[in-house]
């Protein structure tokens, strides 16, 4: 029974973290219909920030979030206006070869920096440390505990952001109708800028929980965020709900995985359930489980 | 994507008259008519693979330098030049299944792999000859595309592309932990090919003739890279070529007037990821080893920027991207103590390797927003001025 609560605990855990990534796919896949490939370094990008700032230049934490929040929106909207804007109207993969461009360029440049890459990983600094807790007769660490409520705190905020605010009135607006919205006045551009610095905020704050204990921050985290792909598949592309479902299901996957798969299955078989999970899902629904069926005419 | 070139090639436009209106024809307007390739009187003369002479000198002088090189240079030289046209190979499998068919695929990198650890189940554990590891290669890598293929069917644009991109990773546990067959992590050997006791990559005296190296082995890929340029060529303008671009085009009109729109996208994959099997093959030949570290995304990667690079959905296109691709660090290399910012230090800060990935990844980006066709579209810009000039300005 602890066992399990601990799973479980654990699983949602590393599931919110996945559910951030896959948010902000979502979110931008909803508002400019394509995948944002830059996204997986932007997540990078956000951990190494918040290393920067916690252990080289001394700040705290928190401000340090804000730190690499902020320049992640920044790096994001510059990436939408130089990559994805001039594609508006292309088909969808040539957009998303362009973002691949852009996060391979991006991923170079963080491997390239030796002040952030090295072979074992950086720790972002985080005041929970490496501590444990008991919960109902189970120990697990209370990282785990501290990145599942700041998550569940920031999927919280996004919602009342995008159902109370008025630029969540516009998102949903330019979601459901690019063309009927900007008939109406909406300037959808500067919509989907804020959408893709919101999406970018969002990598940091799954980068500083990457890199969290019991787990460093190294080029090699952008694994991390490939889970994070199946996650949002798995719910369906344009679909937050999906999103945070498939990322609660990615993680329990692979903490049970990690727990139970037997050995034929091979070393480090939780690293690849979630694209089996994956396969699955779309054999029995081709777009995923909340995803809106495409309507296709001759 | 590729439509965009069609419109430059039209008869229409290099016909058109001061009012841009294509009649009367030039010629008839008492402008001297001009040589041209566009304009056929048979339907034979239409189809030709080297259908004007501009073309059939070109590629007589392409050929005799192609089989000239190994004589001109050596070494490392060669070695490259060799991957180049294996990757050559793999690119136009690439470009024929994401271009032609339009079915966006990363995980070329898987089909490639599969191939290069046929050749070594094939050369070592079975210890058959190389030739014969080529055949088998194709079909297993083949098999992988004919199971992926409904997949391609069921799925559309970013799902195909995600799922392939889980195929690799798949494919990568596999090869990770079925020791038996692939050797593990540590990887596995393959025998490189033998003719008549000479070994292909490491050289020897065949026929009086002596062969440094791997010319031999650059021999076997050369002829291998002209079967899959004069194949895919051939298969273009066949009926099978226009079903792909027409199920690319959109598939349910293709449905509509006829096409069998589920046999031309499982034929398109089950083709390609075979011709990526054979190159995979052949890079594990010249490598003579395979670890599962190879053949990760960063290979599909590589792979569809040499494709994009190079022109998406042409032949000569890809060829020149992996050629691109695959001296780009090399050349880097060779001028990095000039370059300030490329560091010479081995695995330290921005090295040839990572200089050269920046690189195209940058190119990857503009190609899209300037250039669709890259490479070739560039030189069919060129072709289309000096064949319309005077009237091109």
């Amino acid at each position: 029974m602890s066992t399990q609560v601990v799973l479980i605990l654990s699983g949602l855990a590393v599931g919110s973290i996945y559910a951030l990534i896959a948010i902000g796919f979502a979110i931008i896949f909803k508002a400019s219909h394509t995948l944002n490939f830059a996204h997986l370094a932007l997540m990078l990008i956000g951990g190494f920030l918040v290393y920067q700032s916690t252990q080289l230049w001394g700040f705290s934490f928190w401000t340090g979030l804000a730190i690499a929040a902020g320049i992640n929106a920044v790096l994001a909207s510059a990436l939408y206006l130089l990559v994805a804007a001039p594609l508006v109207g292309r088909s969808m993969l040539a957009i998303l070869i362009a973002t691949l461009g852009a996060n391979i360029v991006l991923e170079t440049g963080v491997i390239a920096n030796p002040a952030w890459a090295t072979d074992v990983g950086r720790e972002v600094g985080s005041p929970w440390g490496s501590l444990t807790v008991e919960v109902l007769g189970g120990r697990m660490f209370l990282s785990h505990l501290w990145v599942l409520g700041l998550s569940t705190a920031v999927i919280l905020l996004l919602y009342v952001v995008l159902q109370r605010s008025r630029w969540g009135l516009l998102f949903r607006a330019i979601a459901e109708d690019q063309e009927a919205a900007a008939a109406q006045g909406i300037n959808v551009k500067y919509i989907l800028v804020a959408v893709w610095a919101v999406a970018g905020m969002l990598a940091a704050v799954a980068g500083a929980f990457v890199g969290t204990f019991p787990r460093l921050i190294s080029p090699e985290s952008v694994e991390f965020a490939l889970r994070s792909i199946p996650a949002v598949v798995i719910g369906g592309f344009d679909s937050i709900n999906g999103a945070i479902v498939g990322g609660a299901l990615v993680g329990l996957a692979e903490v049970y995985a990690a727990g139970y798969a037997p050995d034929y299955l091979g070393n480090n078989f939780h690293l690849i359930v979630a694209f089996l999970l994956m396969f699955v899902v779309l054999m029995i629904r081709p777009r995923g489980l909340f995803g809106s069926p495409e309507i296709r005419r001759v | 994507m590729a439509s965009d070139s069609k419109q430059l090639t039209t008869d229409a436009r290099d016909n058109a008259g001061p009012t841009g209106f294509p009649w009367p024809p030039r010629a008839a307007r008492g402008l001297p008519r001009l040589r041209h390739t566009n304009f056929h009187t048979e339907w034979r003369t239409e189809m030709a693979l080297l259908n004007s002479t501009a073309k059939r000198i070109v590629t007589a002088v392409a050929l005799l330098l192609a089989f000239a090189l190994p004589f001109l240079i050596g070494g490392d030289l060669l070695r490259t030049t060799i991957l180049a046209a294996i990757a050559g190979i793999g690119a136009i499998a690439l470009s024929l299944i994401a271009g032609v068919a339009g079915q966006l695929s990363l995980g070329h990198a898987a089909f490639l792999g599969l191939g290069a650890y046929s050749a070594a189940f094939i050369t070592s554990n079975l210890e058959l000859h190389f030739f014969v590891a080529l055949p088998v290669a194709a079909a297993v890598a083949g098999l992988a595309g004919l199971l992926l293929a409904p997949m391609a069917l069921r799925l559309r644009g970013l799902y195909l592309a995600v799922v392939t991109l889980a195929f690799v990773l798949v494919m990568q546990h596999v090869y990770r932990n079925a020791t038996p067959i692939t050797g593990g992590v540590g990887g596995t050997r393959i025998e490189s090919p033998t003719i008549a006791g000479v070994s292909l990559t490491r050289g020897g005296e065949l026929a009086g003739i002596d062969f440094p190296g791997p010319t031999l082995y650059y021999f076997l890929v050369l002829l291998l890279l002209l079967a899959t340029i004069v194949g895919v060529k051939n298969l273009l303008r066949s009926r099978m070529g226009r079903d792909f671009a027409a199920v690319r085009d959109h598939d349910i009109a293709a449905g509509v007037v006829g096409v069998r729109v589920f046999a031309a996208t499982t034929r398109a994959f089950v083709i390609s990821s075979a011709i990526a099997g054979v190159a995979g093959a052949l890079m594990g030949g010249l490598l003579r080893h395979t670890s599962y570290g190879q053949w990760g995304m960063m290979l599909s990667v590589d792979y569809l920027a040499m494709v994009i690079l190079g022109g998406l959905g042409t032949v000569a296109g890809p060829v020149l991207g992996a050629v691109f691709v695959t001296f780009m660090p090399e050349v880097l290399d060779q001028i990095a103590p000039m370059v300030p910012f490329i560091s010479e230090e081995v695995g330290q800060g921005l090295t040839p390797e990572r200089t050269s990935r920046l690189l195209y990844g940058v190119l990857l980006a503009t190609v899209m927003v300037f250039e669709p066709l890259g490479l070739y579209g560039i030189w069919l810009r060129i072709r289309i001025y000096f064949m319309t000039w005077p009237f091109s300005r």
